[in-house]
């Protein structure tokens, strides 16, 4: 994962949270069920950790150029 | 972040503690949805009836049909309004409650002098100390909102009124009864209560 690809990965899970949040408090709210709760923010925390976690190819579309490595001096 | 275990690590540890979070605002949640339950309990009457003895009693080599106090009483218990996504049980047990008097040991009436009763004209000798005695009659456990609703007249006691040493509690005290509740939440606090108190005279009948 390149440095761009990082701060793409802790954008999108930091956005993620607290939606799973207020969304899996809201269902188990609505449908009278705290089991619903955990069950919902477990759900969605899962799938942003397989989103934000491994090194997908959307994470490796900068990698980092490396400066040519310069002529080597034995010709001289 | 720059390694697959760096990541999963630092967003593993965020979501627990945002699950902690999510409990604390369910558990907090039933600070505004409660309400109090309608409660309400009357005594009807009470009688001794004799029961043959229990198992205990036949090991121990007397078989003598044993006394037993039953208190009949009217009970209404509505927890639909109480009830809500965060309770997972409510224990309810009505209670009756009574006073005796006894003998104060050496030294308690200078400890707790709120508790001495002295009659008219006695010496510290005889000082007494008041004796608090609460005994379930009678519970039930309501695990959903279906059975919350209880409206029963002529509920007998379950549990047989029995001081520690198993002496019958006395028959011609003016008692109390009343009902206490027990709100198992599924996350958070226990909550007590408990409605007011109904007086009554136990004046027992002998079948």
């Amino acid at each position: 994962m390149d440095l761009r690809g990082q701060y793409l990965a802790e954008r999108v899970f930091m956005i993620a949270q607290p939606l799973a949040l207020v969304l899996s408090y809201m269902a188990g709210y609505l449908a009278s069920d705290t089991r619903l709760v955990l069950i919902a923010y477990a759900a969605i925390s899962a799938i942003s950790l397989l989103v934000c976690v491994p090194s997908w190819p959307m994470y490796r579309r900068h990698p980092l150029q490396f400066v040519p490595q310069p002529p080597s001096s034995e010709h001289e | 972040m720059h390694s697959v275990m760096a990541r999963m690590n630092q967003m593993s540890s965020s979501v627990l503690v945002m699950g902690a979070l999510l409990l604390v605002a369910v558990a907090m949640s039933s600070q505004w949805l409660a309400r109090e339950p309608q409660l309400r309990v009357a005594f009807r009457r009470a009688q001794v009836v004799e029961r043959g003895a229990g198992m205990r009693h036949r090991r121990a080599g007397s078989a003598q049909p044993q006394k037993q106090l039953v208190v009949e009483f009217d009970l209404e218990a509505d927890f639909t309004q109480a009830w809500h996504w965060n309770v997972k049980n409510v224990y309810v047990s009505v209670v009756a409650s009574y006073n005796t008097t006894q003998l104060a040991p050496e030294g308690a009436q200078r400890r707790a002098s709120s508790t001495v009763v002295t009659s008219n004209g006695a010496t510290s000798d005889d000082s007494h100390v008041v004796v608090e005695h609460h005994m379930v009659l009678w519970d039930r456990v309501i695990s959903s909102q279906d059975e919350a609703r209880i409206f029963s007249s002529d509920l007998r006691s379950k549990y047989s009124p029995r001081h520690s040493d198993g002496s019958m509690v006395p028959l011609d005290r003016p008692m109390t009864l009343h009902v206490e509740y027990m709100i198992f939440p599924v996350v958070g606090a226990f909550t007590f209560g408990s409605s007011a108190l109904h007086a009554f005279v136990l004046n027992a009948e002998e079948s």
